[in-house]
């Protein structure tokens, strides 16, 4: 038998447990012949037999009945202030965060950085200008008082149609943008928009447009000629990018060019 | 004792005080700890009764478990306590150990006292994860099983805790009787000049 063999079965041959009688004697006669072991064996069982006794001398150690008074009275003094806690089941899923567990260094920090959180919030929402929210899709009709001279003068038809509709479309502002560029403001103003629509005149103007859809279309320049816009006439070849506004009856009644 | 019945919270406290009281104490060597600790357990016991689960362990387990980490913090918290090799036996042996007359002759009962209270200093003087092993397992009388379910570590650790511990309590106690051998030693050279 080897010395970690024999530390391997001390215990059971310190308490006696060690059932198997060959192996039992093997690692009493290792221990006759090894120094170490048999001091090892000698230690154990001093102290086995010296935590006995101390658990023997202490096992019959009580609380003092005082503890047991006051234990009474406190649980007198929960019954008659009927905590909740404890006589009525908390649901299992509620979380409880008792803080008398937490240090009071701790639960400051928390504080503190729960006021900072909310005080940063709070200034951040007052900071934030009005932001208008709506669906890209949705355009509204405002009556168009007078067209800009330079288009007006070039569409025809549009000249002197002071009641005629003009299509103004709201532009979509992300609610998540927390500020606002300042050409989404420009494209936001309803001066700005009136003058970017062109109305296209072929429609009738018994036909009204209660809503519509902008799609962005590349079209030729003889294509813009034939419908009377004022184009230059000398690329023809070339493609122009432009917003047509198109009703729900799928006819377009308006037209903006990209820059 | 959870819909408050005081009958069941006496019942409960009369079968279970002892072993919360004496893991207390032998823990922290002080019974005035002990008793804080063991009044704060079963305040908190009272509390959050609705918190035990019995499909988790056993009350005794669940109260083990609570007094534990008492008994961590309170020695956290007073660091004085821990090292009782540098301390006088002062009240806590007078309380904590009541010797018990025995039908041994006087010298016999002398020397078995001295060595009880050699072995309550050395485990004591153990660091705290060695202490509460041997307390378990070998003053408490838990199997490996328990004491790992009470402390949250496993089985395995706990059986190489204890072997470090009781390795660490042979040295102490050694090295203990090595001082008083010495010390007898000079008093007889001293007496005979």
């Amino acid at each position: 038998m080897t010395c970690s063999e024999f530390e391997y079965m001390i215990d059971l041959l310190v308490a006696d447990e060690l059932t198997d009688e060959i192996t039992r004697q093997r690692a009493m006669k290792h221990s006759s012949i090894c120094a170490d072991c048999s001091m090892r064996l000698a230690d154990e069982r001093i102290i086995s037999a010296s935590l006995a006794d101390l658990a023997e001398e202490t096992g019959h150690t009580e609380a003092p009945a005082r503890i047991k008074m006051a234990l009474q009275k406190e649980f007198a003094g929960m019954l008659a202030n009927n905590q909740p806690d404890m006589t009525a089941q908390s649901p299992k899923n509620i979380v409880t965060f008792p803080l008398h567990r937490f240090q009071p260094r701790t639960v400051l920090t928390v504080a503190a950085a729960a006021s900072l959180v909310a005080l940063f919030a709070l200034t951040w929402q007052l900071w934030l200008p009005a932001i208008t929210i709506g669906n890209p899709e949705t355009i509204a009709i405002v009556p168009l008082p007078i067209p800009s001279p330079s288009i007006a003068s070039s569409v025809p038809g549009t000249g002197n149609s002071e009641t005629e509709t003009v299509i103004a479309k709201t532009e979509p502002v992300s609610s998540s943008r927390r500020r606002p560029p300042r050409s989404v403001e420009a494209k936001s103003d309803p001066e700005m928009d009136r003058v970017d629509f062109i109305p296209l005149t072929y429609v009738s103007d018994t036909v009204s447009l209660h809503s519509g859809t902008v799609v962005r279309v590349e079209v030729q320049r003889t294509t813009l000629l034939a419908m009377g816009l004022p184009v230059n006439d000398s690329r023809n070849d070339s493609l122009i990018k432009a917003d047509l506004i198109v009703g729900d009856d799928g006819v377009a009644r308006a037209i903006r060019f990209v820059q | 004792m959870i819909a408050g019945d005081a009958e069941a919270f006496d019942a409960l406290y009369d079968r279970r005080q002892g072993g919360v009281y004496r893991y207390a104490l032998r823990m922290c060597g002080s019974t005035a700890l002990a008793e804080d600790i063991t009044q704060d357990v079963f305040i908190e016991f009272m509390r959050d009764a609705h918190q035990f689960n019995p499909e988790k362990g056993t009350v005794a387990g669940y109260l083990y478990g609570i007094t534990r980490h008492k008994v961590l913090r309170r020695i956290q918290r007073e660091r004085s306590m821990v090292s009782m090799s540098d301390r006088d036996s002062d009240e806590i042996d007078l309380v904590m150990v009541k010797p018990r007359i025995r039908d041994l002759d006087p010298l016999e009962n002398f020397s078995r006292q001295e060595m009880i209270d050699s072995v309550r200093h050395a485990v004591l003087a153990l660091p705290i994860h060695y202490r509460e092993v041997v307390v378990l397992c070998n003053l408490h009388e838990m199997s490996y099983e328990q004491a790992a379910e009470i402390i949250g570590i496993p089985v395995g650790t706990v059986r190489s805790r204890l072997n470090r511990a009781r390795a660490m309590l042979a040295d102490r106690l050694r090295s203990g009787q090595q001082s008083i051998s010495t010390q007898t030693e000079v008093d007889s050279a001293r007496y005979e000049l």
